[in-house]
């Protein structure tokens, strides 16, 4: 395992450091001045002499490339060339309100996907299995902005039982902390935090439940197959004959052995989520990560762009670089595997 | 299998392509899928013929026309027009063109350039090919999406760009999927009797591994596609695709997202195409694979 671990650190070191080259390098191939695009400051400011001897400007590439660096480091991710403001602690609300969501959204696909994928195995070519499978290939062939507009259109304008767009009502005027809006409200001291919760959860279901359906429809078809594999191996014939009761054996041998298939795909299926969050958060004007990379294209706000994808990047390959770790720690022969090659 | 070829019986085993496609054809649903993909090609290659008005001509004195199986729809807009006036089943055939005729293209590129990069990586060993395939294992799980705007944000939106940006995320795969492929083919018997004989690389790789792996690309071609339409659809919903009086149907949705309130039949069928476009894909993707590892199972 230490061998293991210090591999995948490795790994996940040279992976950082390619995307900082990348980034770095995005700021000259943008258009425009790429101190401008770096720093956010432009050369009608007074800042920029300053700026560009801060960044090494004059200097050979190397020296810019380790500046850069050092920049990124103290948390000086430039300023918003719309609104002036520094990049960095705008970025943080915003990526707390995208986490929100991702957590969420996960929670919801796992809590519903598992139970789901476990009953259509149990199931397996009975009606009710292939209810689900036909189901789940259907919502997973759907375009996530079609169908959020399908959920506006029937649970917020007809039905209406949740607002159209936004975190929560803006009368509540909660002070943005952390930026997820759940915890925002439960560290604000304000007298009706109960009628706040329930409005910011009704803003939140919606979202929710759109960014959780495709990666929920692929983990049902994974955890089907993983478990239907599964039973057939000898250990759970052996648990059958020794006179387990079934249950005994669907919590104790099936569903540990059927995980281990299923988290190695546990990358892919956050970054589809990610794609998901993106694409929700401008539909509902959600004021996260996603709605400010989209806005920040419009903008052509290049600074918060590259904070933006520098966040979300970073995001993904830390997950995944976690699932790695978790998933060689539960399941040894595994490490061996990825040892060899 | 016997074919009669002259006057001699003689015994000729079926392609894998050829095999894999028997298995596919029993299946019904996977044959509707096919029929209705090729029914959606039809209609676009078709669209100047079909399409009864121009995409572009706004009759103004019909604006927000419902369908026409509404009390207000009218017969001559079966599926009712848009906030300009424009007929939206003219609009949605001409549209297949950017929405599902370009991906088609972009993936065919993608799928030979990484078709190439990824034998090339599979015949190769050591430090080289361990490299490559560590890369991509991290960019493959960068969502392609991402990619793809950062692509948008350097050229600016336009076709092109859109057209560039996809080919280039999705060639990552290609090479995946291919270099898998070959590398566990290689270390088959009858690949290693090919090398016994003397045979050169590149005649492994065209004559005798190539016939192999050929389902393997397919199956990632399917799904090379959903990704390609779904994502061009996403860039054109959100702006930074297909520029607007393009008949995109992502462009199209977000155009109808506006005008939700007003008119929410607008989305109706430009969704619905994608929908159904993607699901008939992805059947297709979906039973080509199980087919294969149903052939793999009975050799």
């Amino acid at each position: 395992m230490f061998r293991f671990s210090l591999r995948r650190i490795l790994l996940f070191s040279i992976t950082l450091w390619l995307l900082s080259i990348f980034t770095f390098s995005l700021n000259y191939w943008y258009p425009g001045n790429t101190l401008t695009n770096m720093s956010g400051v432009t050369p009608a400011m007074d800042t920029y002499h300053d700026e560009a001897n801060a960044r090494a400007m004059d200097s050979t590439i190397f020296r810019q490339y380790g500046q850069y660096i050092a920049h990124l480091t103290r948390g000086d991710w430039g300023l918003s060339l719309t609104s002036q403001e520094p990049v960095f602690p705008r970025l943080m609300q915003q990526l707390g309100a995208t986490v929100e969501l991702m957590i969420l959204g996960a929670l919801l696909a796992v809590l519903v996907g598992v139970p789901l994928g476990v009953y259509a195995a149990l199931q397996q070519r009975q009606w009710q299995d292939r209810l689900i499978l036909s189901l789940s290939l259907s919502t997973y062939s759907i375009p996530v902005f079609w169908f959020a507009q399908l959920a506006i259109l029937l649970f917020a304008i007809q039905l209406d039982w949740s607002p159209v767009t936004g975190q929560i009502h803006p009368l509540y005027a909660i002070d943005t902390q952390t930026g997820s809006i759940l915890v925002d409200i439960w560290l604000s001291d304000i007298p009706y935090r109960a009628s706040a919760w329930v409005n910011a959860l009704k803003h939140l279901w919606l979202p929710t439940l759109v960014v959780a359906l495709i990666p929920l429809t692929m983990l049902v078809r994974m955890i089907r197959s993983a478990v239907l594999d599964t039973l057939q191996l000898n250990h759970i014939k052996a648990a059958r004959v020794r006179g387990l009761s079934d249950r005994t054996i669907l919590v104790k041998h099936v569903l540990p052995t059927s995980i281990q298939p299923v988290l190695r795909e546990a990358g892919l299926q956050f970054s589809v989520l990610v794609t998901n969050i993106m694409i929700v958060e401008v539909i509902f004007n959600w004021p996260g990560i996603g709605s400010a990379l989209v806005k920040s294209i419009f903008e052509r706000d290049y600074p918060v762009l590259q904070g933006g994808v520098i966040c979300l990047a970073m995001l993904i390959l830390a997950v995944n670089f976690a699932v790695d770790l978790i998933h060689a720690w539960r399941f040894p022969q595994v490490r061996d595997v990825i040892d060899e090659d | 299998m016997k074919t009669k070829h002259g006057i001699y019986y003689q015994f000729k085993a079926p392609s894998p392509l050829l095999m894999i496609w028997r298995e596919f054809h029993a299946n019904p649903i996977s044959v509707a899928a096919y029929y209705l993909l090729a029914v959606i090609v039809l209609a676009m290659l078709l669209a100047p013929i079909l399409a009864p008005y121009s995409p572009e001509w706004q009759f103004t004195d019909v604006i927000y026309l419902p369908p026409a199986w509404h009390p207000e729809g009218e017969m001559r807009f079966v599926f009712g027009t848009d906030d300009l006036g424009r007929d939206i089943l003219s609009r949605v055939l001409y549209g297949a063109w950017y929405s599902l005729g370009y991906p088609l293209i972009a993936t065919f590129i993608a799928a030979f350039i990484g078709t190439t990069i990824g034998a090339w990586a599979g015949m190769s060993r050591g430090v080289q090919s361990s490299t490559l395939t560590h890369f991509l294992d991290v960019v493959l799980t960068i969502p392609s999406l991402l990619l793809a705007l950062v692509i948008v944000a350097i050229f600016g939106p336009s076709l092109h760009t859109v057209m560039i940006a996809i080919t280039l995320v999705l060639i990552p795969q290609f090479i995946h999927s291919v270099q898998n492929a070959v590398y566990t083919q290689r270390a088959k018997e009858y690949v290693i009797a090919a090398r016994l004989n003397g045979c050169s690389r590149s005649y492994i790789l065209r004559r005798v591994i190539f016939p192999n792996i050929t389902s393997v690309i397919v199956v990632q071609l399917t799904f090379a596609l959903s990704t390609a339409i779904l994502d061009i659809a996403a860039l054109g919903f959100l702006g930074l695709g297909v520029q607007s009086p393009a008949p995109e149907w992502g462009t199209m949705l977000a155009r109808s997202l506006d005008h939700m309130y007003l008119n929410p039949w607008s989305m109706l069928l430009p969704g619905l195409m994608l929908f159904v476009t993607v699901l008939s894909i992805n059947i297709l993707g979906d039973n080509l694979h199980r087919a294969i590892q149903q052939q793999e199972r009975l050799s």
